[in-house]
């Protein structure tokens, strides 16, 4: 369910039981990734996770304990960085600041030693579809942080590469310019039909872009799958907590009437999934924060009672942070109505338990 | 308000005395000796009457010209092997010192600290013992080496601290060989603080005369032969010659302030 499923013919590119060890630490262990031609795919992982590890690994800046590479179906895992035909995108951009905004575009293709007429050709093509119009004799320093990002994006794409690894590309970027970045990133591999690699910390960001989601955690792959069914169907308790904003509950869930009950509130759901263990099984219920129910407490029914604490408007949508009974503090996320509820306004929190994650505890 | 301003202005004429006196304290002697070797009285050169006799003679002394070839060869060859040498300590130091980066510069720093005398004596010893190496252009140019090496360390670990090493891993990622990337990169990045060193340790092995006095024998250079010839007492050639030095000094430090000077402005666009 969460692998690649791309039939018979081999992946574009294959990353086979990768390991890398520094020392007496695991940077990435028996990691395995097929990538498809016309893929995006989101790397997401926490600092430390080893993401930035596997991206470096891919473009030979680094070479794995154990483990092969393929592009295209060809071993490259003893290539060095420069014959691998490869695009690469930092997070700090590092244009090279003594070049032109024009040498700088010009650099991977004088490197890979293409025709003069070829060079002008991709020079106004990157030109026009990045919109550096006007820019190209400017010098790094002069341009702002959005249009060096767009110059770092051209200069990794001049050569038609392989496929374009991207290493937190935005996240030097204001929140604003993020959003409109990502949709031009997003614009510009489908446009080109190569595989994009896209390593971000920040779950958003890989669910706006890619088509596919790897998490990492720890050095190891979590989950692999469309950015839909991990979002949804968060296979671990990790991914349920990392991606999507979501609520985390203790409970206990009893085989024999097949309901999870919530250890510090009065609340119990019906749950059919068995979990692994018999008997009472202690187990994590996640709740994304947008799928929390909210009713007013006077209306009867099971439910969480707690009390709105604040409000913070965030354009279509409302978050409601609620104080429970039990001194928690929970975050409910609605879309805006006309008059959002007051603060102070007693409630009851429930979910719909098919929308809820039950795991297992004490892993 | 009327007084504050007098008093401003008056600090500022003070700082700008203070600034001549400074001034005169550092170069009257350079100039005296310049004025010196430029005047037909060179023991009392005031007031100034100008001649040009004694480079003319300086001119058409042999030994000084043989010793001045020595001299800017051993300058050269020192400048450019404790550059190359210096740079590959930054680089290693900078890139792979890791916790103990700064013990590793300290040691790379530490002949600094050695008197030339001592450096130059000991060399020659050494060599002689070891390598059975009589003084000679070759072991003066590596004991001058050994000692312009800890300059050229300190003045590229400060310039390239502040390199990015990551731009020649984007350089390489854009298709450049290794070589290319600091062709390419890492060289027109760096080049102010390489040149820097290349210029100091020329300077410090062309003036420098304790090293090579000790490991060259009867090879003269110009310091030696400066030296020598004061103990027959001042002549106005050595005067001249040493303007000519002074002069040569001077035009490699306004090449280095210039490409400071250039390089500021690159970065301040």
């Amino acid at each position: 369910m969460y692998q690649s499923q791309n039939g018979t013919d081999a992946p574009y590119i294959r990353i086979a039981n990768i390991s890398r060890q520094y020392g007496q630490v695991r940077a990435l262990h028996d990691l395995s990734i097929d990538i498809d031609k016309h893929e995006f795919i989101a790397i997401l992982g926490p600092s430390g996770s080893g993401k930035s590890t596997l991206l470096r690994l891919i473009a030979g800046l680094d070479r794995p304990t154990a483990g092969r590479i393929f592009f295209d179906g060809a071993d490259v895992t003893d290539l060095p960085p420069h014959k691998r035909g490869i695009g690469m995108v930092f997070q700090e951009f590092l244009l090279f600041p003594h070049r032109t905004v024009r040498e700088n575009l010009a650099f991977p293709l004088r490197m890979t030693k293409q025709p003069p007429k070829m060079i002008l050709e991709r020079l106004d093509w990157a030109e026009s579809i990045l919109s550096l119009n006007g820019l190209m004799d400017r010098y790094p320093n002069q341009l702002s942080g959005g249009q060096q990002q767009r110059v770092a994006l051209g200069r990794g794409l001049v050569t038609h590469p392989t496929l374009l690894l991207l290493d937190e590309p935005l996240a030097n970027l204001d929140r604003e310019l993020r959003n409109e970045m990502e949709v031009e990133i997003r614009r510009y591999q489908k446009q080109l039909g190569i595989p994009f690699v896209y390593v971000t910390h920040n779950q958003e960001e890989a669910l706006s872009m890619s088509d596919r989601v790897a998490v990492i955690n720890g050095g190891k792959l979590e989950a692999l799958g469309e950015r839909q069914l991990i979002y949804d169907h968060p296979p671990t308790p990790f991914v349920a907590r990392f991606v999507g904003k979501s609520t985390r509950f203790d409970g206990a869930f009893d085989a024999a009437s097949k309901r999870v009950d919530l250890q510090r509130y009065n609340y119990s759901f019906p749950y059919e999934e068995v979990a692994e263990r018999k008997g009472n099984a202690r187990v994590e219920v996640f709740v994304k924060n947008e799928r929390f129910e909210l009713l007013p407490s006077r209306s009867g029914g099971a439910g969480i009672p707690c009390t709105v604490a604040d409000v913070v408007l965030r354009g279509p949508f409302v978050e409601y942070i609620l104080e429970t009974e039990a001194d928690e503090r929970i975050i409910a996320v609605q879309p805006k109505r006309e008059e959002p509820l007051a603060l102070g306004t007693k409630l009851s929190l429930s979910w719909n338990p098919s929308q809820c994650h039950v795991f297992p505890a004490g892993r | 308000m009327y007084a504050q301003a007098s008093n401003e202005r008056l600090t500022k004429w003070l700082m700008g005395a203070i600034l001549v006196v400074a001034y005169a304290f550092l170069y009257m002697p350079i100039v005296h000796i310049l004025f010196a070797s430029l005047s037909s009285r060179p023991n009392f050169p005031y007031p100034p009457e100008f001649d040009y006799g004694s480079y003319i003679r300086l001119y058409t002394n042999t030994v000084y010209q043989d010793a001045f070839l020595n001299s800017l060869i051993i300058a050269t060859c020192t400048s450019i092997l404790s550059t190359v040498l210096g740079f590959l300590a930054t680089v290693g130091v900078l890139r792979f010192g890791g916790r103990n980066a700064l013990l590793y510069a300290a040691f790379f720093a530490g002949p600094l600290f050695v008197s030339e005398i001592l450096l130059g004596i000991s060399s020659m010893s050494l060599y002689y013992l070891v390598f059975e190496l009589q003084g000679n252009m070759v072991t003066a140019i590596i004991a001058n080496s050994v000692h312009c090496f800890s300059f050229c360390f300190l003045i590229m670990a400060a310039l390239l601290y502040r390199y990015d090493w990551r731009m020649n891993e984007a350089a390489v990622v854009c298709g450049a060989s290794p070589a290319r990337a600091f062709y390419e990169v890492m060289l027109p990045l760096t080049w102010s603080g390489i040149l820097g060193s290349l210029i100091v340790a020329f300077v410090l092995s062309l003036n420098g005369l304790d090293i090579s006095f000790y490991l060259l024998g009867a090879t003269p250079t110009m310091p030696s032969v400066a030296w020598g010839a004061l103990r027959y007492g001042v002549k106005p050639e050595l005067y001249a010659l040493s303007s000519i030095i002074n002069i040569l000094v001077f035009a490699a430090i306004a090449v280095l302030y210039l490409v400071a000077r250039s390089d500021r402005k690159q970065q301040v666009e």
